[in-house]
Order: C-alpha cells, then structure tokens, then sequence
C-alpha cells in the first residue's frame, strides 16, 4: 500500500491502456460528482434547504467510483502483496509464481463477478429502487459485475498470455 | 444418529430484544424436538447481511435467519408498503394478526416470499414524538419542528407542516443537544438506551402507526427436507416465537416509559381526538403513495380499505379474525 | 476433519498463499470462498461473496476512503507537504535532532489531511530525508524518525484506518475520530521526546542548524496558512457535528482542489495524477476489504472465531492480561499482515470479547490502529520501513530496523498508557459530547 507522491511509473499502454484509461475517466467523474452533491447538501442543510435524498446519488457515484477504482488499480498492478519470500527467488520461479498468482486472482474475481451476475439476474424482476428518488439500482449492479468480470479478464490475460 | 443441526442467523446482536425472543425460540425447538433439532446461532451479521439475508437464505447461507422485507430495495415492494396499512391497530398482537389476514387474502404478498417458508411475522411498539422543549399535544404541534423520522415518514411530517430530517439513531442525541433537531419520532424502548432524557424534556404518546411483516423465515428447500414431525415442530414454533418477541418488546417498551418518567420528562398523554386527526393525515398520505403499488401484482388501495375496515371492525379487546369473504 | 480444524488450516493456507506473493485480497478470497464452499455449499458460497462484494462497493460511509485520499493527494500536489515540514523546519532546525523533531511535526501536519501511514512516510520522507541527509544525519535516526513519524498518519484524523473499523464496528466514526486525537498528541509528543534524549545522549547524530529569523518563521508560517485552515474545518467540523465524516471529505476535497488552484498548481495533469493515485490505491484498498469481509465469513462459521474467543475470556476477568494477550496476537500478525487486513481480521473476532469485558469499543478502535500502526514499522514486514527505504535505496534495511527501536519503545510505552489509561482516548469525545 502506498500512497501520494510515490515516483511515477509508466502507464499501461495498448488495450489494456484503454481499459485503464476509461475506467479513470469514469472513476474521475463519479467521484467529483459525489463530492459536489455532498457539497451541495451541507450547503443545503445549513441554509435552511436540504437536498433531499443526496445520499442516494453519493451511493451512486461510489458504486461507479469503486467499481473503476479496482479496475484501474488492476491494470495498474497495483494489488499489494508480500515479497518477502518471492525476493529471494530466481527470475524463472518468480516469473512462474506471478503468473500462479494472476491466475489465482482471475479466479477470485471471477467468483465475486459470478456470485454478483447471479444476484443481479434474481434481483432484476423485483425492480429494485433506492427509497426516496426511486433511482433504479440494476444499472449499478450490472457496472459493478462488469468491473469485476473485467478485473478477472485482466489477470487471466497475464496468466496466459505470452512470455517476455 | 445425533441431532440435526440447524444454522440461524440474524443482523442483531445477542442482548437486542429481538435476539432475546429468538433465544427463547431456540429453547423451545430444542426441546420440542425432544434434541432432534438444534439451533446452531450467528449473531451481529456475522453471516446473514441486513439488507439480503431473503436472497442469502433462498440459497442456503443459513437455513433460518432475521429477514427484513421492509429495507430490501426490490421483490418485496407490496410487503414493504403494506406495513403502512396499519392505523388504528392496538397493539403487537393486532398488526400480526392482521399481516396474517392481508397475506391471506392477496396472494401476491406471499409470491414475494417464494422459497422462503415464513416462520414469524413481527410486529413494533408504535413510535411516540420526544420533544426537546415544545410539547406535541395535537397533530398541530408538528408544524414548524425539526423532527428526525425514519424514511417511510418523511411525507407525513411534511404535511403536517413539520421539517422531517434524517440522520442516523446515533446523531440524534448530539443533534438534539445542540439544538439542530427539536425532536425525534421513536418508540420508547429507545428512550433508554439513546439516553434521551438527558437532551429532552417531552414524551408524546402521539402514536405513529406500524405494522407488522414477515420477518423470520427459512429455506422452503431446508424446510421440505425435514422429516413431517420435525416440520411441525418447526410450524408450531410460530406462536412461541412471535409470543416471546411481544412480550419482549412489551417490556422494553416500559422499560424506557419507566426511564423517561424517572428522569424527569414530562409525559403527555394525547386525546383520542387528537389520535384520530393524526391517523387521519397518515391515511392521507398512506393513500397517495398507495396508488404506486399497482405494477407491483396488487391495488394498495384495495389492500389498505381491506386493512383498515378489518382494524375498523375488530373491537377493543378482541383478537382480529380475518373476515371470511375475499376482497 | 472438525469445522474448527479446517477454519485453522485456512488460516495457515492463507498465510502460505500470502508467502508466494499472490495479492492479499486474493489470498484471503481465495481461501474464504473455498472454505466457505466446504462448510456451506458452493452456492452459497458465490452468493454470499457476491452480496459482499455489491455491499461493500455500495457503502456510503467507505465512500469516504476515496474523498480522504483525494484531498490528501490534491494538498500534496499544492505543496503541503514541503510546506509543513518547512514550518516545523524553521522553528526546531537549530535544536539538536531539530530536523528529526521537524520531519515528527511534517508528519503530524501532514497526516491531518492524509488518511494513510504509507503515504504519510513516503510523502513527508521525500521533503525531510534529502534535508536531513544535507546536514548529516545519522541515516538510521533520519529513517527510523520518517518510518516512526509516519504511522501518525493513520493515527490523527482523519484516518482510514478508523473508518474502516467503524463501518465493520458500527461505531460513530466522528466518536473515533475525536477519539484519536490526544493519543496521537501523545504520541508525537513522545517521538520527539525520544528524539531529544537520543541527541542528548549522541549529539553527532543529529546536528543543529542554524536559527532562523523571525521573519523566515512567519514567512513559513504564512505557507501553511491555507492547508492548516482546512485542516481545522474538517476536524472541527467532524468534532462539533456541523457535518459528517463523509461530508467532511468531500468539503476538504473542494476546499484542497480551490488552494491547489489559488496557488496556481491546479492543472489538468496533475488533477489527472491525484485522480490515478487515489483510484489506483481505492482499487487495491476495496479489493482487501470485500475479501477480508468473505474470509471472517468463513472463519466465523468455521467456529474458531468462537474458539479463540473462548480461550481468551477462559483467562478470567483480568481485563489487562485479556489485552495485553490481544496485543501481542496483534502484533505478531502485524509483523507480516497488510493492516487494513489485520484490522478486518481482528475486529470480528476481537469486539466481541472486548464487549463482553465491558471495555468500549471506541477505546478499542484507538488501540486497535495503535498496536497496528507498531506492525508497520516493526521487522519482518515494516511497510513503512519499506516505503522509507524505497527513497534512499543506499541506506540498508538493516539500518533503518536500527534508527526504529527507540521509536518502538516509545511506542510500547504508548501503548501500555492507551491500555492503563482509557481516558486517553475516551475524554475528549465525552467531554465535547460527540455522539
Ligand atoms: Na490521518
Ligand atoms: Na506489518
């Protein structure tokens, strides 16, 4: 884990640049859009009018935020691990254990994307709506399964794709 | 061959009267079944979520669980809003019996429960109005207050010329302290634990209405898989578990009348009149929203004339049967 | 094979999968899915870990975690950074281990808007360490005071680590925050503390600089003039209720995004890269989380949560051996877990026992973060230490573990205060009535 200032590393180039570059577009825009509501509201509420249900937007936007979030953070690879044995390894062991582990993480995310295409599949008929403005929530859902679905693709392209 | 072992699991932590009936119920499976069944028990959300446990238990998360109908967002539209049907009913044992007879006469209320075998329907203490220093004595008394409500009041509020906010349970004290809300519509059990009598002065038994839902339920597939004897002890199980929660609330409920009184508040008893002004506006809005439901399976005006005619026609002092003849 | 048994092997698969450098969040996933899987059924297994994932990805209040993060990095692109280490710089500089003390108050400063340890160390780490490297100080004390500092971060509000429990917790994340603020004074009171015995004892470790002028002070001063004005907004705001934790991120990100652009800093690229390092580590932190959320799952219904908590209480109502017991467990798992990880590990496991022993889950909260902040910089796994060495590739590890261990002290004095006096962290939050 690592945070602000940290020197900067090249971007990913090619398609997986696009997937990159999208996914921050989208994560940029609902998350300054979810700091303005809330902006909004706090204004709102101090001078008497409240903006009702801006909760349910900022819960929207940190839907798409997240959802882009991990994505872009894959394609980054950016997902925090422990080197502490791997260091110590030769280059050929170390190169087959990071393609082990991208696999493993296809895996897991193709768990968490089919347990919530399932979800959403169920749920889709019951017309599922957040409380006071109604706002449909299976738009959400299938961003979320896609984010997720895309995250699996992204490992499983390093598991098998070409050796350097 | 030992026992077998049902999981139960609930979003509540094991002290939450809630928690408490479902230990009696435990109890009374355990030993109904003379140790055939056993109640293995997951408390605090430690495997059910709140807000999905109706879709966790369809798939087996956990054979039984707490389900709540009332905050799922979709598939339980009907169940949700019904539970505005309810003004004029006396008490627990009333909004439970009539759930009953609404489930029964509009079969699209229970399709919203498909593989899911309900095993108890749960009723509230009805909310009273906690006023930092105006009193409430009438429905007129809302006007101007800025009153913290849950969601499914915010119209009500705003019609009665109130400033419905909200924020969560936890803010209310603080806020209430400082003066940014002059009140909060809450059930007295709360008046304890929140600490209320220390920030406010009135309590109101201006009673906002509630009703009742299903609220425990377990995987119709788990259900089928049991042997008939132990199915029955299971459906018999009902009536313990919705008695032993009644009771519980019942004394939580005194429990934090007793606290307000004993630290001082001043307790306002309001008239019937003013009772029936306030149901009245309720109706109003109830009604207004009602007329939504219908792309929902089921008119919310006929299922809310039917709940109201039968709270209208029960007596005081009787239980409510539901009438013969379908709606 | 007894549920609790394969609940432990999980455990140590995990730890083995953790050891061949598969991301945390896929280890703990991975094994939780699985174990769930075993217990449960396959079904429910997938669909528990998918209402995990949608819940988690949907929570308002760890919507914050990203607003936080992006303030953080938006000050930082404004200069923050150099500006309060400067302040600190211009008014210790000339005491002996001056510098030291100043990177100390850099990372209090800074760690006002940062949520994160890491980015605490590597950012503060980046002005500091070129300055203390220039008068010659001892590389281990310039290390171990960054590595050490930066934990602060995690520590004063707001701090992700705090939202984090108080989402699993359901405890007023205002309350925590209020909470943390006079154990984090105390702990950089007692860094710099360490700091000036270790220069009075060595005083070629840290040597003074000169003094500056007045009028050089004010002039740094008036530096942070506009970040210190934020800062006090957000936390006042949060302390006295004029907003909630979550509104106050977004209000300090507005408010970040105005003073990066008054000091004309504000440009397309570097909104672009704040944007890239707040998503990129918002990705990898939620990643964590919705897996941690499925392993303690799968721990959970595996009993031996319950087992480790009955062992535990079986050690009788001695309170300060029941906690000085989770310290330790904490500490060891510190020493090779992610924090946020450890955090989500512990808490479920944890609160509950600490419930039953009738401590306050605030309190808890404060000592949680505390005793994982020590991981941090604590051998094998030091994240900071690592970030630290990563700025200064010429300075041994071995090295920066050496300039640690008075700071370890410290922190173990600390943390023994935080254990024996809970009004440390319990006053504040009473006294000002934050709910
Ligand atoms: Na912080
Ligand atoms: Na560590």
């Amino acid at each position: 884990m690592s945070g602000a200032g940290e020197a900067a590393r090249p971007l990913p180039q090619g398609p997986v640049g696009w997937i990159f570059r999208i996914a921050v577009a989208a994560g940029t825009c609902a998350l300054l859009a979810a700091m303005s509501v809330e902006v909004l509201a706090v204004i709102g509420r101090h001078t008497g009018r409240p903006l009702v249900g801006s909760i349910e937007i900022v819960r929207a936007c940190v839907v798409l935020a997240t959802s882009s979030a991990i994505v872009a953070a894959t394609a980054l690879k950016a997902h925090a691990s422990v080197h502490l044995l791997t260091e110590r390894l030769s280059e050929t062991s170390r190169a087959r254990l990071a393609r082990l582990g991208a696999l493993v993480s296809a895996v897991i995310f193709a768990v968490f994307a089919a347990g919530s295409i399932w979800i959403a599949a169920e749920i889709w008929p019951g017309d599922e709506r957040t409380q006071l403005l109604g706002l449909p929530i299976a738009p959400l859902r299938a961003y979320w399964c896609a984010a997720a679905a895309l995250t699996a693709a992204l490992f499983l392209a390093w598991a098998l794709g070409r050796r350097r | 061959d030992g026992p077998i072992v049902l999981t139960y699991a609930t979003s509540y932590s094991p002290t939450h009267p809630f928690s408490r009936a479902d230990t009696d119920w435990i109890r009374y499976v355990e030993t109904a079944s003379h140790g055939r069944l056993k109640i293995k028990p997951y408390w605090s959300g430690s495997l059910l979520s709140a807000d999905q446990s109706m879709l966790e238990i369809r798939h087996g998360v956990a054979d039984i669980g707490l389900i709540t109908p009332i905050y799922v967002l979709g598939g339980a539209h009907l169940t949700s809003a019904q539970t505005a049907f309810y003004a004029g009913a006396r008490s627990i044992d009333d909004q439970v019996a009539v759930y009953k007879c609404l489930a029964q006469a509009f079969p699209p209320l229970q399709r919203e429960l498909d593989g899911l075998r309900v095993l108890m329907v749960q009723g509230g203490n009805l909310p009273g109005v906690i006023t930092r220093d105006r009193p409430v004595r009438s429905p007129a008394d809302i006007r101007g207050l800025r009153l913290r409500v849950p969601e499914e009041n915010v119209g009500l509020v705003r019609a009665l010329g109130g400033d419905p906010v909200s924020m969560p349970m936890s803010e209310v004290y603080p806020a209430m302290a400082k003066g940014v809300i002059d009140g909060v519509l809450v059930a007295p059990d709360a008046l304890g634990a929140l600490h209320l009598a220390e920030v406010a002065h009135y309590y109101s038994d201006l009673h906002t209405p509630r009703g009742a839902y299903p609220a425990r339920a377990m995987s119709e597939a788990r259900f089928r898989s049991l042997p008939p004897d132990l199915q029955k002890v299971l459906l018999d199980s009902e009536a313990v578990w919705e008695g032993s929660l009644s009771k519980n609330l019942g004394a939580a409920a005194k429990k934090g009348l007793a606290y307000g009184k004993g630290h001082g508040m001043t307790m306002i008893a309001v008239s019937p009149e003013a009772q029936q002004a306030f149901d009245a506006a309720y109706i109003d809005v109830t009604r207004r929203d009602a007329s939504r439901l219908d792309r929902y399976g089921a008119s919310g005006a006929a299922m809310l004339a039917y709940a109201q005619t039968l709270i209208a026609n029960t007596p005081a002092g009787q239980p409510v049967a539901c009438p013969k003849e379908q709606p | 094979m007894s549920p609790e048994l394969l609940g432990l092997l999980g455990v140590v698969t995990m730890l083995g999968v953790l050891a061949l450098g598969v991301p945390i969040g896929v280890a703990m996933g991975v094994v939780g899915v699985a174990g769930l899987a075993i217990l449960i059924s396959p079904e429910a297994a997938l669909i528990k870990s998918g209402v995990v994932a949608f819940e988690t990805v949907s929570r308002y209040e760890l919507g914050v975690l990203p607003l936080f993060l992006f303030m953080a990095h938006i000050c930082f692109a404004a200069g923050a950074t150099r500006n309060f280490f400067d302040v600190a710089a211009k008014f210790l500089g000339h005491r002996r281990g001056g510098l030291a003390l100043a990177s100390i108050g850099g990372c209090a400063g800074f760690g006002a808007i940062s949520g994160s340890s890491l980015a605490t160390a590597a950012t503060v780490g980046m002005v500091a360490l070129p300055e203390m490297r220039r008068h010659r100080y001892d590389p281990a004390l310039a290390t171990g005071a960054l590595a050490a500092g930066g934990t602060l971060g995690a520590l004063i509000p707001p701090s992700g680590a705090l939202i984090v429990f108080g989402v699993i917790a359901e405890e007023s994340i205002a309350k925590l925050f209020t909470a943390a603020i006079i154990p984090a004074f105390l702990q950089m009171a007692f860094y710099m503390l360490a700091i000036a015995v270790i220069c009075r004892l060595n005083p070629a470790l840290g040597p003074a600089g000169e003094r500056a002028p007045w009028r050089e002070r004010l002039k740094a001063l008036g530096g942070v003039l506009d970040v210190g004005l934020l800062v006090v907004a957000v936390i006042s705001g949060i302390t006295f209720g004029w907003f909630t934790p979550s509104e106050a991120a977004s209000i300090g990100a507005a408010l970040a995004l105005v003073i990066c652009a008054a000091r004309g800093k504000l440009t397309l690229k570097t909104l672009a890269q704040a944007m890239i390092e707040t998503l990129r580590t918002t990705g990898m932190i939620y990643a964590i989380i919705i897996a941690a959320i499925v392993f303690s799952t799968f721990i959970t219904v595996s009993g031996l949560a319950d087992l480790v908590a009955g062992w535990v209480a079986s050690m009788g109502a001695d309170r300060l051996a029941v906690v000085a017991a989770m310290a330790v467990a904490l500490l060891v798992l510190g020493s090779f877990l992610d924090g946020m990880a450890l955090m989500l590990l512990a808490t479920p496991i944890f609160l509950p026992i600490v419930q039953h022993l009738g401590l306050s889950p605030i309190w808890f909260g404060i000592f949680l973060v505390r005793t994982m902040e020590i991981g941090f910089v604590h051998p094998p796994v030091g994240m900071n230490v690592y970030v630290i060495h990563g700025l200064a590739k010429d300075i041994p590890l071995g090295t920066i573990f050496r300039g640690i261990i008075p700071f370890l002290i410290t922190d173990f004095l600390h943390l023994a205060l935080l254990i024996l006096v809970p009004a440390t962290a319990l006053w504040l939050p009473g006294a000002l009535g934050v709910g």
